[in-house]
């Protein structure tokens, strides 16, 4: 029963790298209506951007400036290749962006090759809070994963409760065209969307890669958790997606507990549950992208 | 008007013209003995692959330098398998109808190896693996052709199975990659563990590729074990060590495996060097002063030093060598009747001990070289042996291979 706690608790580290995805991909969504299937992609860039610079800079310089580094890429890649398809079938930005993910992917592959590299953190990180007790995988590098996921969440939350910017984006996930009429500039808001959403997978991505190695197809694995998250907690509910990543997390944490192959599918499980008795998730909404 | 204008390149071409005329003027008293090498050149086991056919082509240029054998030079012609069962079988036909190699070497898969013994066995030429681990090579698949330099993953999981056991304890709990070769292991050391007395405490088998073992070392922990086993390799081996030393469990238990190369270690990041291993063969090796006489020679040639699979290629062109200078022909039957029982000199051996191919399933006794990863004052210097223990003790009895060499007739 303890150790069930104990793997619950340890789920809650690999739910907070899907929490920052769901969350980006929500956020994109909303403002875009655009499924981002590139975000394992961007994942994979910011990761390999936050390798460079921590061999430049060191570790933290990295965690701070390579997801501001994939935003920049992103607003240069929604302005160029993602604005001209808003007013267009949904069908073909959802091919556009899973070319992108292949883009991205092969790019890191030639530039770094197939195989993974060492990622280094600080010494000082690596070692657990309170070794030699039930609590040994509690790292201070995993605490940190988990500090900074609930930090950012938060952030995200007060922009979007207390700011004018935030009425705005608030606004547009939920009417775009009556938003628009009122004369806001509703491209702007896209792109800040992208952006943002950009910043979480790239925070994800280098803090991923501290703990579970660097590889071009660490992306992949880490998206579809994230897309399972998006569902679980509602589409179009940003809090609910965020939520959802930490649930999954959880989820797979329990169940590998009993097979280390089940916590793959243990994610599925879950979302079929929750469907069965919410169709549209935990906080769906009615009429969202429906 | 065309006018030859004598330039530096120009003599110089002239020169190596009439260079190779007077070279092959010079006509060879006999005909060379031909030895073809199948192994992988490219794929995850190049390097692999490369450092056994540099280790070969070492021993052939030894071999000619002492006038050959039976008066004739040898010839080493090497292709690439890219690990590829078919591609390796094709292209060992393609040495012996082509070329006319009359002995082959070759692979550092299991499964490839297996297929070319079998294919060898129809050209009834004689085989000597330098590479596959699989038990089955000298054991139920064993043929009369072919020969193994490396050990069985049998070998390896008794011989560092005791000192385990004995150092750290018996109770032991094993993480192993969910497929063939992972099944395999885990068994071979649960025999093991049980014949010693002891016991597996609790085993997953995870998915390959996977890269968060945080949930099966959570169990693996509360479980409290004396050793830690973990088969996995390549990503999955940096992850799962990496993450080990973050947990701190090396601290709490041994942290042990089976086969372990040198190539591998040297890729893994410096904090992930840990644990307890068996090698096949280490370039340090104090009291055999043989060794130091080959390290020097191997470093000399290739600026890097020789690994187990350096050794793989070398040992098995001179057991080659020796085995036709006893036949005194060059018959394949012949051949792999002098290569039984056969050892090897201290000088091909490269290591303290009896080294020899045992008569009954031709798997070559050699010492099993168990000891644990730290970095040494040479930068190549990454292993500590601890103990080298015999072939005769880690490998099964005779009578327990599964193994039956049936001749010709």
């Amino acid at each position: 029963m303890e150790l069930l706690l104990l793997q619950l608790l340890n789920g809650l580290v690999s739910g907070a790298f899907y929490a920052l995805l769901a969350l980006g991909l929500a956020l994109i969504l909303s403002l875009t209506r655009i499924i981002n299937l590139a975000h394992g992609g961007f994942l994979v860039v910011g990761a390999y951007l936050g390798y460079v610079l921590s061999g430049l800079w060191g570790f933290y310089w990295a965690l701070l400036l390579a997801p501001l580094g994939l935003a920049l890429l992103a607003v240069a890649l929604e302005a160029t290749l993602l604005r001209p398809l808003y007013r267009r079938d949904p069908l073909e930005s959802l091919l556009l962006t899973f070319g992108l993910a292949l883009v991205l992917e092969e790019v890191i592959r030639l530039v770094f090759g197939p195989v993974g590299v060492p990622f280094r953190i600080p010494e000082a990180l690596g070692s657990p809070l309170f070794p030699g007790t039930p609590f040994f995988f509690l790292t201070r590098y995993r605490v940190l994963v988990i500090a900074l996921a609930l930090l950012a969440g938060l952030l995200v939350f007060l922009l979007l409760r207390y700011t004018r910017l935030g009425l705005y984006l608030r606004a547009g996930a939920q009417d775009r065209e009556i938003l628009s009429a009122l004369g806001t500039d509703v491209g702007r808001l896209s792109t800040l969307a992208f952006a943002l959403g950009a910043y979480l997978a790239g925070l994800a991505g280098v803090l991923a890669a501290g703990q579970l190695g660097l590889s071009p197809a660490m992306g992949t694995s880490l998206l579809m958790p994230s897309f399972v998250a998006l569902i679980l907690g509602g589409v179009g509910s940003l809090g609910g997606s965020y939520l959802g990543g930490l649930l999954v997390g959880m989820a797979s944490g329990l169940a590998g507990q009993f097979a280390a192959a089940a916590s793959e599918f243990a994610v599925y499980v879950i979302l079929a549950l929750v469907l069965l008795v919410r169709p549209r998730g935990l906080f769906g909404k009615e009429g969202f992208f429906e | 008007m065309l006018r030859y204008r004598l330039t530096r390149r120009g003599v110089l071409k002239l020169g190596f013209g009439s260079a190779v005329l007077a070279l092959s003027g010079q006509a060879q008293p006999r005909e060379t003995i031909r030895v073809g090498y199948v192994g992988p050149f490219s794929g995850v086991y190049a390097a692999l692959g490369r450092n056994e056919l540099e280790g070969a082509r070492m021993a052939v240029d030894d071999v000619n330098v002492q006038g050959g054998v039976l008066g004739r030079r040898l010839e080493l012609l090497a292709e690439d398998s890219a690990t590829k069962t078919d591609v390796g079988v094709q292209k060992l036909r393609k040495l012996v109808e082509r070329d006319r190699i009359q002995f082959s070497l070759g692979e550092v898969s299991s499964g490839v190896s297996l297929a070319l013994s079998q294919t060898a066995a129809e050209y009834k030429m004689v085989h000597i693996v330098t590479g596959g681990h699989a038990d089955d090579i000298t054991g139920k698949s064993c043929r009369w052709n072919t020969f193994r330099i490396p050990t069985s993953a049998t070998m390896e999981a008794n011989a560092i199975g005791r000192l385990l056991a004995e150092r750290f304890g018996k109770n032991w709990y094993i993480i192993t990659p969910d497929y063939a070769y992972g099944w395999s292991l885990q068994e071979s050391f649960t025999q093991v563990v049980e014949r010693l007395g002891g016991r597996v405490l609790g085993a997953d088998r995870v998915p390959l590729g996977t890269s968060d073992y945080s949930a099966v070392l959570l169990k693996a922990a509360r479980a409290k074990p004396d050793v830690l086993l973990t088969f996995q390799a390549g990503d999955d081996s940096v992850a799962i060590l990496k993450q080990i030393v973050q947990f701190g469990l090396d601290k709490q238990m041994a942290i042990a495996g089976g086969l372990q190369e040198w190539e591998n270690i040297v890729a893994l990041p410096k904090e992930a060097r840990i644990g307890w291993w068996t090698f096949e063969w280490y370039w340090i090796q104090p009291n055999v002063p043989e060794v130091k006489a080959f390290v020097d020679r191997y470093r000399r040639r290739y600026r890097k030093v020789p690994t187990a699979r350096s050794w793989f290629g070398y040992a098995a062109i001179w057991s080659l060598a020796l085995a036709i200078r006893k036949a005194n022909s060059l018959d394949a039957v012949k051949v792999a009747q002098a290569l039984e029982g056969l050892e090897l000199p201290r000088s091909v051996a490269l290591q303290p001990g009896r080294v020899y191919y045992r008569k009954e399933d031709h798997q070559l006794m050699t010492g099993v070289f168990v000891g644990y990863v730290r970095q040494g004052q040479d930068p190549d210097d990454l292993f500590e042996v601890v103990r080298v223990v015999p072939g005769e003790e880690a490998a099964p009895p005779p009578g327990k291979t599964g193994c039956r060499i049936v001749y010709p007739s």
